[in-house]
């Protein structure tokens, strides 16, 4: 009885198994034929016609979908991301004109890769793919996520975009391996990030605003002594290979060869010097007891962000907007705190510049992605067009007048505290409009300082964009791009996860250690940094950099 | 059973369609669970294929190049891989010795309470962690046990001890890791085994008692005896689970100091495989993965069988 059960079980099993394979080519053969018959049968009633630009735009005869990413920040309090006031206007100004619907797609904006990655792989890739980081978007590209662009087409439809990318120099930017893969929204100036600092204990101990490294220290630890904080600064584990603090160890001005191979936001550049010295420092700082002995459980940087709220530390770094919590949570268990831009020259040594990272004129890099259809392809390129209209731009990133904002004596912008039906998201609506620009501009940079104030600094704390503006100048001539690769560079998308979470294992391990222990333990995890791809990635960028002086 | 005279029918297929005939309403139950083995275990199978393609979601099965056996190639010769490996055997074996037996001695003891609301009330209480997910448990545990701001510490310092390390040490973090999922998992399995507890001939105990048997005699002769068939059967099944390695558990146990570790399996293949978006990568492991449990099964019921028990298969 045993043995005939077990037959008829194997017999049922490899029918079911057969059956499923059948099933499996099956379905998958009738969906990629009816994607590509959806793709040649295209309707072309839209877009054909000379006139160019939004004058030219048509309806569709049947209602095309468009799928925009839009960053989930998790933030408290605000309607969801995709589904607001503002995607609401979204439809009912652009979409219904035009017979498009217009779907907005939620990214966690904290693992946004992931969730991209899994849509692309389920089929479901929004129709815009992007990323503000450039070795990531290539990333896109090489996995075949991206359709390559037709640039003409592009021109022709969406006019005021291309010209904007004509105008300020983003075109060069565009082409991957010699063909057009991505356009890429502007990037004006903005002042809004910020390392604040507590002067009322700057005050308590009777300094002043350190001018350089020494001074610093000193400032930190007669913090100490008196017992104001529990450790002064502020730092949690870090989530990309972008190494910030390395900037005034390395050389000035930058040998280019040595920035082309280490200088990278998605790659921490462990092996590199500079990124020695400043490790050496956190490590001695951390034996100092300048950061939380936990620190590196603070994957999110929300214990720093409490740490500072709470008065536990006194220096923290974050982007200010007119709603920050940080601000708003300090006041109200320090009533009598006072803030601070600390100055860029507080983590100077003798010798050193306050050399930063400066920006590509480019902000969020967009791809099309490789399953959209002709028409998805071209409600995107008339969606981007009609946002890139400045009274469209407008609204969206102001509001409605009244409301959300007032104009004063200039006409500019002043936004306002408002909390009705019409209300922005998160930071004016950033994550809606970076699709066409990184934030407000408004003709020059005073004009646009008189609106970052109101924008992005919380009431009664304009002066603290207004310091950050001051450094911003004073400073802008030690910033440096990043070196841009015209060729994708492969192994970078291959390695970045795992140097990452080797990154984020080894700066830990070198910042928490003995500081006698941290030449042998930084040799030892260089070799395997080395050993696990980072030699690979190097090799790769030095060949392409070599062949770029050819 | 059958005289095949009458009946064209080969013999199988007629007792077949009598027992269908009988119990059909048993059958219909059937279909359900049937139905779910099918979708969510069998119709995945073609998409094993990825593991010999240098698969790209967007060019999808048919556009990418077929390579064989090269990704497994890859992945022998990587040193994560390797050491993942390692983790992943060297935990789940002590995940075996420590969790094992632990639902055994709990369902005796269980077994042995004579108060009977006593009784219940401990069993609710011991099977409640089993339904907090790991993420729940390990925020729990994570914050308690934080080295400077974690309850515990706190107390122990306080009692002016040193802090410990729970899970920022990677050997402490060993040992918590392992006796949590006891904690958690030790509840509910004894149900199991009380439900063969209960199926032991009560006529045993009394023979045993004439025999003048006391508690633990009793406890050795008879009742163990007595679940060797279950403890057999969930050994096997254990044993195949040697190379699984729960993802969500040491996801959230996760922190850069336990990461020699804490890396294993489930983990290299989150890493490199989704997040870097390697799917063949992905789906070589997990392949790798189910044909060593699959082995171990096998190898593992055969030994039963030799050793006179009944085994699974």
């Amino acid at each position: 009885m045993k043995k005939v059960n077990a037959k008829q079980l194997s017999l049922a099993l490899a029918a079911a198994v057969s059956a499923s394979a059948l099933a499996g080519c099956g379905s998958g053969g009738s969906s990629s034929s009816s994607s590509s018959s959806s793709a040649a049968e295209s309707t072309t009633a839209a877009q054909t016609s000379a006139v160019a630009g939004i004058d030219g735009f048509k309806a569709f005869d049947k209602q095309v979908e468009i799928q925009i990413p839009v960053y989930d920040r998790n933030v408290d309090g605000l309607p969801p991301v995709d589904d607001n006031y503002w995607t609401k206007w979204v439809q009912s100004q652009f979409g219904d004109k035009y017979n498009i619907k217009v779907t907005y797609v939620a990214i966690p904006r904290t693992d946004e890769v992931t969730k991209m990655n899994m849509l692309i792989a389920a089929g479901e890739s929004p129709d815009i793919v992007f990323h503000y980081d450039y070795p990531q978007a290539v990333a896109y590209a090489d996995q075949g996520a991206l359709q390559e662009i037709d640039m003409e087409q592009f021109k022709q439809i969406a006019p005021t975009y291309y010209k904007n990318m004509e105008d300020y120099g983003i075109l060069q930017y565009c082409k991957l391996n010699g063909k057009d893969m991505f356009v890429m929204a502007r990037r004006p100036t903005a002042y809004n990030w910020v390392t604040l600092i507590r002067q009322d204990w700057i005050d308590a101990v009777g300094m002043e605003m350190p001018k350089n490294y020494s001074e610093y220290t000193a400032l930190l630890d007669a913090w100490i002594a008196k017992g104001l904080c529990k450790y002064p600064l502020t730092m949690s584990l870090p989530t990309t290979g972008y190494v910030a603090g390395n900037y005034p160890f390395r050389p000035f001005p930058p040998n280019e060869e040595d920035t082309a191979l280490y200088s990278d936001l998605s790659i921490a550049s462990l092996t590199w010097e500079p990124t020695y010295k400043m490790l050496k420092r956190q490590n001695a700082e951390y034996n100092k007891g300048y950061y939380s002995k936990e620190y590196y459980l603070d994957k999110d940087g929300s214990q720093a962000k409490a740490d500072f709220i709470a008065g536990k530390a006194g220096v923290y770094a974050n982007y200010l907007t007119a709603n920050s919590d940080y601000v708003s949570g300090l006041l109200q268990n320090n009533p009598n705190a006072k803030l601070a831009v600390l100055s860029p020259y507080a983590g100077l040594e003798d010798g050193q510049v306050p050399a930063g990272r400066a920006y590509w004129p480019f902000g969020m890099i967009l791809g099309f992605s490789s399953q959209s259809s002709a028409d998805e392809i071209k409600a995107v390129e008339m969606f981007l067009e009609w946002m890139s209209q400045k009274d469209n731009l407008f609204t969206l990133q102001n509001g409605y007048e009244g409301k959300n904002y007032t104009l004063d004596s200039n006409g500019l912008p002043v936004m306002q505290d408002y909390q009705g039906e019409e209300r922005m998201n998160y930071n004016s609506n950033k994550d809606m409009f970076c699709l066409v620009i990184e934030g407000k501009d408004y003709g020059s940079d005073e004009a646009n300082l008189q609106v970052q104030k109101t924008t992005y600094a919380p009431k009664g704390y304009e002066y603290l964009i207004d310091d950050s503006y001051k450094f911003y100048k004073e400073t802008e001539k030690y910033l440096t791009t990043d070196y841009l690769f015209s060729k994708s560079i492969a192994s970078v998308a291959e390695y970045k996860e795992t140097l990452l979470s080797k990154w984020q294992e080894y700066s830990v391990k070198l910042i928490t250690c003995k500081p006698d222990e941290f030449d042998t333990l930084y040799k030892q995890f260089s070799k395997d940094y080395l050993d696990s791809g980072y030699q690979v990635v190097l090799d790769e960028r030095k060949a392409a950099y070599d062949a770029s002086k050819k | 059973m059958t005289d095949g005279k009458q009946n064209s029918l080969p013999s199988f297929l007629k007792s077949w369609k009598n027992s269908f005939k009988r119990d059909w309403q048993l059958y219909l139950l059937l279909l359900l669970p049937v139905a779910m083995v099918i979708i969510f275990k069998y119709a995945s199978y073609p998409g094993l294929r990825i593991a010999f393609l240098d698969y790209k979601p967007a060019l999808g099965y048919d556009g990418s190049k077929f390579i064989g056996f090269g990704t497994f190639q890859r992945i022998f010769k990587d040193a994560d891989f390797l050491k993942a490996l390692k983790n992943t055997l060297i935990f789940n074996f002590a995940d075996l010795i420590v969790g094992f037996p632990m639902p055994i001695i709990l369902a005796i003891l269980l077994n042995e309470i004579h108060f009977k609301r006593f009784k219940k009330l401990s069993q609710t209480i011991l099977y409640l962690p089993h339904f907090l997910s790991w993420v729940i448990v390990a925020s729990i545990f994570t914050q308690l046990l934080k080295p400077e701001t974690g309850l515990v510490n706190v107390l122990i310092t306080n009692l002016g001890g040193q802090s410990v390390p729970f899970l920022t040490e990677k050997y402490h973090w060993a040992v918590s890791y392992i006796l949590i999922a006891v904690w958690q998992g030790m509840g509910w399995g004894t149900i199991i085994y009380l439900a063969a507890i209960t199926g032991i001939n009560g006529e045993l105990y009394e023979a045993a008692t004439i025999d003048g048997a006391g508690r633990f005699g009793k406890i050795w002769h008879v009742t163990l005896p007595g679940i060797k068939g279950t403890i057999v059967t969930l050994l096997i099944m254990n044993l195949g689970r040697m190379m699984g390695s729960s993802f969500e558990r040491l996801y959230s146990f996760d922190n850069v100091m336990v990461t020699d570790f804490q890396y294993q399996l489930s983990i290299y293949i989150y890493e490199k495989g989704l997040q870097a978006g390697n799917f063949s990568m992905a789906t070589a492991v997990g392949l790798f993965q189910s044909l060593v449990g699959l082995i171990l099964v096998i190898a593992s019921d055969r030994f039963a069988k030799l050793l006179g028990e009944d085994g699974l298969m």
